[in-house]
């Protein structure tokens, strides 16, 4: 599933601490089971601190959390982050349908987690639309965003395609959040 | 004759035997990692649809599309949106003539 955002212009990229502990606190709301198990994992891509920047980092989350919780949540925040880019391709395994990792010689599936995905996007519209006009919009924005991410080489083309593929549900995330002040650069409250 | 129809029904026993041990045996092997991931529970799978609504945009679009996905996210993710589409492009090409435009309605863009 993912949630996006218009990015602006003016915007600061990337989501703030403040915005990704409201947008956590709305995940757990939504989906009880995984907070009270304790098997929802929130992840940052992209710069700043607690960020993950690289593939190893994002494996490195990611394994020991699927170990645990093979049935879990997990919510990977700004997937379009300028600085994203490295850490996209060990994202794939956990879209995949048959998707698993590998570590220490071992099999770890993948494939029983949900994922929710955030981010923020440049020439997504404001305006209302109806969902599959907005699913292909976001989409078409993740792509664009995601291969400039990945540098624009062919390698990062094809991820961003192969992420494209793997996101079945998109909404835009409701507009309350984003004017929340401190959620991102635009508050409007 | 009786000794014909002895090693008939003998050979009858030993093939119902080798085909009841086939049709077991894989139920006796350890579950692979897959099997095992598939056969845990999904906490996703309980989505309060109210919640998740509140997360989108909001409106009875957005409130559609969370009762939708978080029947969707019930679902194993082999069914999910993508598989049931190439079930369904599959389903298609198997499809009668008569069943087409049915199936053609179920099958959305990419």
């Amino acid at each position: 599933v993912l949630l996006a955002m218009p990015l602006h212009d003016a915007d600061d990229a990337a989501l703030s601490a403040a915005a990704t502990s409201y947008i956590d606190a709305a995940v757990d709301a939504a989906f009880p089971a995984c907070a009270a198990s304790r098997c929802r994992l929130s992840l940052r891509l992209g710069a700043g601190a607690g960020a993950l920047h690289s593939r190893g980092a994002l494996q490195a989350a990611l394994v020991p959390f699927l170990r645990r919780c093979p049935g879990g949540l997990v919510v990977v925040h700004d997937v379009a982050s300028p600085q994203a880019g490295p850490a996209l391709p060990a994202l794939l395994p956990l879209l995949s349908e048959a998707g698993q990792y590998e570590a220490d010689g071992a099999a770890v599936p993948a494939v029983r987690a949900a994922v929710l995905l955030t981010a923020r996007l440049a020439g997504l519209s404001d305006d209302a639309m109806d969902e599959e006009a907005y699913r292909r919009a976001a989409k078409g924005a993740l792509v664009a965003a995601l291969a400039k991410a990945g540098g624009g080489g062919e390698g990062a083309g094809n991820v961003a395609k192969a992420m494209r593929r793997r996101v079945d549900a998109v909404a835009p995330l409701r507009a309350a959040l984003q004017g929340r002040p401190g959620i991102v650069g635009d508050a409007t409250l | 004759l009786p000794l014909l129809l002895a090693l008939l029904a003998l050979a009858l026993a030993v093939a119902a035997a080798l085909l009841w041990a086939h049709r077991t045996a894989p139920r006796r092997r350890a579950p692979s990692p897959v099997a095992a991931a598939l056969g845990a529970e999904r906490c996703a799978a309980s989505a309060d649809a109210s919640a998740l609504a509140a997360l989108a945009a909001g409106g009875p679009t957005w409130r559609e599309w969370a009762a939708a996905t978080a029947e969707e996210l019930a679902a194993p993710r082999a069914t999910s949106a993508l598989s049931q589409q190439k079930a369904d492009v599959g389903a298609l090409l198997r499809a009668p003539v008569s069943s087409i435009a049915h199936l053609l309605t179920r099958i959305n863009a990419p």
